[in-house]
């Protein structure tokens, strides 16, 4: 995030366009504004953007098919903007390719925290640290899938993570056999479910432990490395 | 030829009960012509009995005339109740008008005649020509064995009439009070079974239809057979089931459609928040919006549980609940768990994951400290979260299960919640997943909630 993002928010409300904008400008963004998906092509025609805002309920063309028809062309990240909270909405909109969800009403801090995270993953695949286009990740018996965010275990049982819990769990596994330090962990995880009661990465991963490891004290899946740090150290097959 | 006899079958209850006590009044007359037609038909006996009686008469007319012969005849005749033999000292009616010769009756082979007697053929008392058979009245109705009547006179002038009636037909079954008898128990017999096939079976399957009735899931089939009434009915039953289905949608989108517009203006009043200077005043107002968010939000899951099943999966429920107290511990609630490492289930991952959030928001809403305890016990899961609150009194434990109802004034202190749907969603959840849910009073003072799933969820 050297320079300032260029966001573009898709949204009819005009009261919730306004704010949003005047938010986000007022936090070091540039911010262009598009009632409906045909105002949207018109900014996309002239302009390079880095991240869209979309609303979910848009007059005509309505969210899902824009990100749709958006997924096919380019890969600009997309935050869907809701007001259904169903967690199966959201499974849907993550399948469309939407990059990320929020719902209505939402805290615009937690709007920021969240473009930030879509944009550090985006910069992070351009760098080729990993791969933004895995859908899913198995390992010893283990799935992950990556876009309805479920942990299954080898008898095919859902396993519940908190949100930092899978971030922090995803972030190792797409980087199999590397020591990442906890700074590095942190930092590869902050921005989505960030509060002042986030724990500590140690604490993050006894808790993923407890969940998958046969024996919690003698891990066999993340190991402790020494020099202060993880590493998963199972193959992992990324699909 | 099932439909085709299916269209012959009268369909309506009455007609159904009239056909089966008509049935049954067929039978019993089937009955009783296969009875007269077996006693008619049973001649031998009779054969056997004039055989004898013949043999008899032939050593009465060896006994001289006179008082002799009459007691003898008298002695004969009480033998053979069911000839009529009797002597007159002149020939009877009817003989001497015809030769002789030609009104012999043909007599069986057997009977022989002494020499000097006469054997003349008589008209039966029934009416009727003399016949040159061994029957002469006329023939029962199943042509069984006829009247046979002749005089046999004497050589000393003697005439003995023989008549030799076929009996009358046993009474059928003890008489006209056992055929009666016979015919109630038969008829209540077959509408007995016609009602438990025809009529109780189609009532049945309509009750059951009715028991399990649910608006979510698709109709449950309707009897299709039975009489019209009850086919009737089973149609009503349907129109009525698609009327309440149709309100309740109504309702539902209703609900959600103000869900949804409610979302929009407290979007931008959410937004507009962040713009007051006044930090105290922030605060207030963002708490207030989340407050009305969480009622929105309560009131639209409790409607959207059981409209949108989730498909059932395994889930370790020892993570999900794991998680869950890890998420309050965090904040610095006293939260624990206990149970064991793993316990994979088949359940609704989400509604349970939402059920037991709700369990420990509750509890921490009302106590200070809350424990989640888990356990499997044979073929069924035990689930239970402990707070420390002031409980719930078991006068109004019913009523903190159903939608809208707020507690006492103890358990209402927050606003936050509002609506009081936090149970009523879990009690949707549990019974969604044929699980019970129960309000236990923990010593001395809290709320232990016990949900029970069992094996396979609906």
């Amino acid at each position: 995030m050297t320079a300032s993002p260029h966001i573009l928010v898709v949204e009819d409300d005009r009261e919730i366009s306004n704010l949003v904008t005047r938010y986000l400008r007022a936090n070091d963004c540039r911010v262009s504004q598009a009632a409906n998906g045909r105002a949207m092509d018109l900014h996309l025609a002239e302009g390079r953007f880095d991240l869209i805002v979309l609303d979910l309920m848009l007059p005509g063309e309505d969210g899902l098919a824009i990100c749709r028809r958006l997924r096919r062309v380019r890969r600009i990240p997309i935050i869907m903007l809701t007001a259904k909270g169903d967690p199966l909405d959201r499974i849907i909109g993550l399948e469309m390719g939407a990059d990320d969800y929020l719902a209505k009403p939402f805290d615009p801090r937690e709007l920021l925290a969240r473009i930030r995270a879509v944009l550090r993953r985006v910069r992070d695949a351009a760098e080729g640290t990993a791969d933004r286009t895995a859908r899913r990740h198995g390992f010893a018996g283990f799935d992950i899938d990556v876009v309805a965010r479920r942990l299954t275990d080898p008898g095919g049982a859902e396993i519940a993570l908190t949100g930092a819990e899978f971030d922090l769990l995803l972030a190792l596994v797409e980087r199999p056999g590397r020591v990442l330090s906890r700074d590095r962990l942190l930092d590869l995880t902050q921005g989505r479910a960030a509060g002042p009661f986030e724990r500590s990465v140690d604490i993050l991963i006894s808790r993923i432990r407890r969940k998958m490891e046969r024996d919690p004290h003698r891990p066999e899946i993340i190991r402790t490395v020494r020099t202060g740090g993880y590493m998963f150290a199972v193959d992992v097959e990324t699909s | 030829m099932s439909t085709f006899l299916g269209r012959l079958m009268p369909r309506r209850i009455a007609a159904q009960s009239a056909a089966v006590v008509i049935a049954s009044m067929a039978l019993i007359h089937l009955a009783i012509t296969a009875h007269l037609w077996l006693a008619e038909n049973r001649a031998e006996d009779r054969r056997r009995d004039f055989v004898h009686a013949w043999t008899l008469v032939r050593m009465v007319t060896a006994a001289p005339r006179g008082e002799e012969r009459e007691r003898m005849l008298a002695g004969v005749a009480r033998a053979y109740p069911t000839l009529e033999i009797a002597l007159s000292r002149s020939p009877p009616d009817g003989v001497g008008t015809a030769p002789v010769a030609e009104r012999r009756p043909p007599l069986p082979p057997f009977v022989a005649i002494d020499p000097g007697v006469r054997v003349v053929a008589l008209a039966p008392e029934a009416g009727g020509a003399a016949s040159s058979s061994l029957g002469a009245g006329p023939p029962g109705p199943f042509g069984g064995p006829r009247e046979l009547r002749f005089a046999v006179g004497l050589a000393d002038g003697d005439w003995i009439v023989f008549t030799d009636r076929p009996p009358p037909p046993p009474p059928f079954l003890f008489g006209p009070w056992g055929t009666t008898i016979v015919f109630v128990v038969l008829s209540s017999a077959l509408l007995g079974l016609w009602a438990a096939r025809g009529l109780v079976g189609p009532l049945r399957a309509l009750a059951a239809a009715a028991r399990d009735f649910d608006i979510e899931a698709d109709p449950a089939p309707l009897p299709a057979r039975g009489p019209e009434e009850v086919r009737v009915a089973a149609i009503a039953f349907e129109a009525m089931r698609r009327r309440i289905r149709t309100l309740v949608e109504d309702r539902t989108r209703m609900l959600a459609a103000m869900g949804h517009d409610l979302r929009t203006p407290l979007t931008r009043l959410r937004l507009r928040s962040e713009f007051v200077g006044d930090d105290g005043l922030r605060s207030e107002i963002q708490r207030d919006l989340a407050a009305m968010n969480a009622m929105i939000d309560g009131a639209l899951t409790y409607l959207a549980e059981g409209r949108h099943r989730e498909a059932v999966g395994l889930v370790d429920l020892s993570a999900t609940l794991q998680t869950i107290c890890d998420g309050w511990t965090d904040l610095g609630r006293d939260v624990t768990f206990e149970g064991p490492e793993h316990l994979v289930w088949r359940v609704r991952p989400l509604a349970i994951e939402r059920a037991f959030a709700n369990l420990v928001d509750n509890a921490l809403k009302f106590g200070t400290r809350c424990v989640v305890r888990l356990g499997e016990s044979g073929d069924h899961v035990v689930a239970t979260v402990e707070d420390d609150g002031p409980g719930i009194a078991e006068a109004e434990r019913e009523a903190m299960l159903k939608p809208f109802v707020r507690g006492d004034t103890a358990r209402n202190m927050d606003d936050s919640r509002g609506f009081g749907l936090g149970l009523a969603i879990v009690k949707a959840v549990v019974d969604g997943h044929g699980g019970r849910l129960g309000l236990e009073a923990v010593e001395p003072h809290g709320l232990r909630v016990r949900i029970t799933l069992p094996t396979a969820a609906r």
